[in-house]
Order: C-alpha cells, then structure tokens, then sequence
C-alpha cells in the first residue's frame, strides 16, 4: 500500500516522561485517518512532532518516503496543513485578511482562489451576515468595541467585498472554518486536525464533518484526524488508529473494522426461560440483557424461531439487528491491552 | 524570512494600535517641536532629540510587547513554524 505519512519507532521524551513509546502509524494516500486515545495518550505529541514544532527524542516519521532527517523534510512539510488544539487566527482581522496573511506567510504571489475558499467555507460577508450567523455574531458584539471602529477605519476590499467583521466576534464554528481554510492556503495535500469538533453545536459538527469529506474526495485530501467523539469519527474515517499507552496497539480501516464487528439480533419475548429453553436446545449463543430482553449471536430463521418460541407459549414482540459501535470496540480494545 | 517579514507588515497595517501610536508620536514630536519653539531661550537639537526618544522608546517596547505576544498567544507563531517559511 503506498502510504502518504508513516512513523517507525517513534519516541518522544520529556525528562523522565515518556508521551510516544515506540509509535508506529501508517497513513494511506487519500485516507481519512481517526486518531483515537484516551487524554495524555499522545495524540497531540503526535501530531506536534509530525507538524515539527518539537523534535523526536529518537524513531522516525517520513512524509512521502522523505525521512525526517533528510533535509527536503522542509520541503516536504509545506504539503501539510494543520490545526492544532485550536484555529490560528489573527483575531483583529476579518476572515479575507486572516486568509490574506496566510498567503503572504506561504509566499504566494497573488490572492488566486482566495474568493473559492471563502465560498466554500461560507465566510463570505453574504454568508456572515446570514441569519444563523449573525444571530450567533451579533451575541458577541451587541456592544461596539474599538475593534468595529477599527475595520471602519480601514474600507472593505471591493474585489472581494470582505466583510467587516472580525474573526473575534466569530462563532467557534466559524472560527472552526476559517481554520480549516487557512490550513488549505496553499493547496496542502495533508491535513492534520487536532479534535476539530471540540465544542461545536451540532450543525457546527455536521459542516465540518461535510467538508472533511467533500475536500476529500474533490481534492484528494489525506486527513489525520484525532478526536474523542468516537461516532462522529466513524461517519468520516476510512483508517483508525488506537493510540493507548503512548503508543498505537491497533491500526484497522473501517472496512476491516466493520467486518469484525460482531453482529448481534436483540429479541424482546414475553417468556425468558423458555426463549432461553430453545436457544440452548439449538446451539445459539446468547445472552440475557433483562427479563424481557435477549440478545443472539447467530443468525437465526426468524420464522422458524418465532413459531417454535409461539408453540412454547413465548411472544416475540421486537426484532433489531445491532451492531457493535466503535466506542464499544474502543473499549474492548483499550479494555484488552490495559491487562496486558 | 522575506515572506515572514511581507506577513508581518500586511498585519501590522492592519493593527489599530499601530496607528494610535503612529499618530501619538506624530502629535508628540509636534508637541515638542512647538514647546520648544516657543521657549525664551534655544534648545540644542541634543536635548530636544534626547527628550523625545525618551517618550518614543517607551511607546515602542509597549507597541511590540503587545504586537509579539498577541501573535504568540493566538497561536498565528504555531501556525508559522508549521508552514516553515
């Protein structure tokens, strides 16, 4: 497999604290990459040595097959786009300035796609000043800072029609979003989001999980994605890495993930013991979560099951296929290797 | 280093600090241009220089703590390290 991001052995000490123990990762071209672990796993140790604001202590990562020790490493580096713990933004500046700086800092010449990142991010003063937005802006600024005066003081672009609004009275959302666009100045073909949701409201949640997937897919954007909302992961990752005890203990794609899921079909009867009679009699693994309900690990005849359940006077009265969810695997995982 | 320093500038004309402090030196030096000029006796350009950069300095090391440590603490430093320019 041709893998964009790969890490050998890596270790990352401070003094006679050990935050990476010999880590091992392997991101795949294209992928969508979840980083889960518990808080002080090293996710975001991870994530700093890989953006290169720390070095490792020893171990190496590479970026396109280029080692870290190799010098291109800086070259190689400007692919990458990331937001780490939180969106770096100038907050005296409006969205266009903030992106405006970002291109100066990348050294491109000229402002090209500046306005298509606006659009697509929404921050466009017609998207700023739309109802949901300005509801949520208007909370933070229903008093004139020196900053309002500020951006009057300097006329709004006619280009672009940059809105006058500061990313400082930005919702986290939009603050979220400006993130991510700035993280895309310069067309990076990686990049590494540190818990991207992190307390956003639902709709917040819901648009960036779409333009995750829409960057995706449209422009062939590996993501490293770490985060604590395990289920909102699964909607968006492709791989997943289980980050435990300072280092990775499994690496599985959601496929393989949704394989190993163990399916399961819970039964609601009238009659336990009797429902519990049968399933013994016919070999099916089960198990009884209350005195009304049961869950089977088999597959089953429905048919034939409810009509030898009905001639032992036991009602099925609900039927649901379940399947085990990623928090459940998680903890099993995590679960296993803490007795290790 | 070039780029850094492009950056730098384009948020700099965009800081409101930046140009309260401009304007507070401006009318500063016309302050004391005009109050020595209307002294009884002559002023060495020494002196008139000396007292003047006095107020200057003070205005600079405050403009830059707050211009470097905003950009610190906002995390845009972070960002910059990132990109490696």
């Amino acid at each position: 497999m041709d893998f964009i991001l790969e890490t050998n052995g890596l270790t990352k000490s401070y003094g006679h604290f050990t935050a990476l123990r010999g880590l091992d990762m392997h991101i795949p071209k294209g992928a969508i990459y979840g980083l889960i672990g518990k808080n002080g796993a090293g996710k975001t140790t991870l994530i700093r040595v890989l953006c290169g604001l720390q070095k490792p202590t020893s171990g190496t990562y590479s970026i396109y097959g280029i080692s870290n020790k190799d010098r291109k490493m800086i070259e190689a580096r400007k692919r990458i786009g990331a937001i780490i713990e939180s969106p770096s933004l100038c907050l005296d500046m409006t969205a266009e300035d903030n992106l405006k700086e970002q291109y100066k800092v990348v050294g491109l010449p000229n402002y090209d796609g500046l306005q298509e990142l606006l659009e697509l991010f929404r921050l466009t003063p017609n998207h700023i000043n739309s109802p949901r937005e300005k509801n949520e802006v208007s909370h933070f600024s229903s008093s004139s800072s020196s900053l309002d005066r500020k951006t009057c003081f300097f006329p709004p672009s006619s280009k672009t029609g940059s809105s006058s609004k500061t990313a400082k009275h930005f919702s986290l959302g939009m603050k979220q979003r400006l993130g991510l666009a700035i993280a895309l100045v310069g067309n990076p073909d990686i990049l590494i989001l540190d818990e991207p949701i992190n307390g956003l409201d639902p709709e917040g949640i819901i648009e960036i999980r779409e333009l995750i997937l829409r960057l995706n897919k449209e422009k062939g954007i590996t993501f490293l994605i770490s985060s604590h909302y395990l289920d909102e992961l699964s909607k968006v990752a492709t791989c997943y890495g289980f980050l435990n005890q300072n280092r990775i203990v499994k690496e599985i794609s959601s496929k393989e993930l949704q394989e190993n899921f163990k399916k399961r079909t819970q039964v609601t009867v009238s009659n336990v013991k009797e429902c519990v009679n049968y399933l013994e009699e016919n070999n099916i693994p089960y198990k009884v979560i209350s005195n009304e309900v049961i869950d089977l690990y088999q597959k089953i005849n429905v048919s034939e099951f409810v009509m030898a359940l009905s001639k032992r006077n036991c009602m099925v009265s609900d039927f649901q296929e379940k399947g085990e969810s990623l928090e459940n695997y998680y903890l099993n995982l995590i679960g296993g290797a803490d007795n290790d | 280093m070039i780029k850094l320093l492009k950056a730098g500038f384009f948020r700099l004309k965009k800081e409101v600090l930046f140009w309260v402090f401009l304007f507070l030196t401006i009318g500063l030096a016309c302050f004391t241009l005009c109050r020595n000029a209307s002294l009884p006796y002559e002023v060495t350009l020494d002196s008139f220089f000396n007292e003047y950069m006095l107020y200057i300095g003070l205005l600079i090391a405050i403009f830059v703590s707050i211009f470097v440590g905003k950009e610190h603490s906002e995390g845009i430093l972070r960002n910059k390290i990132i990109v490696r320019t």
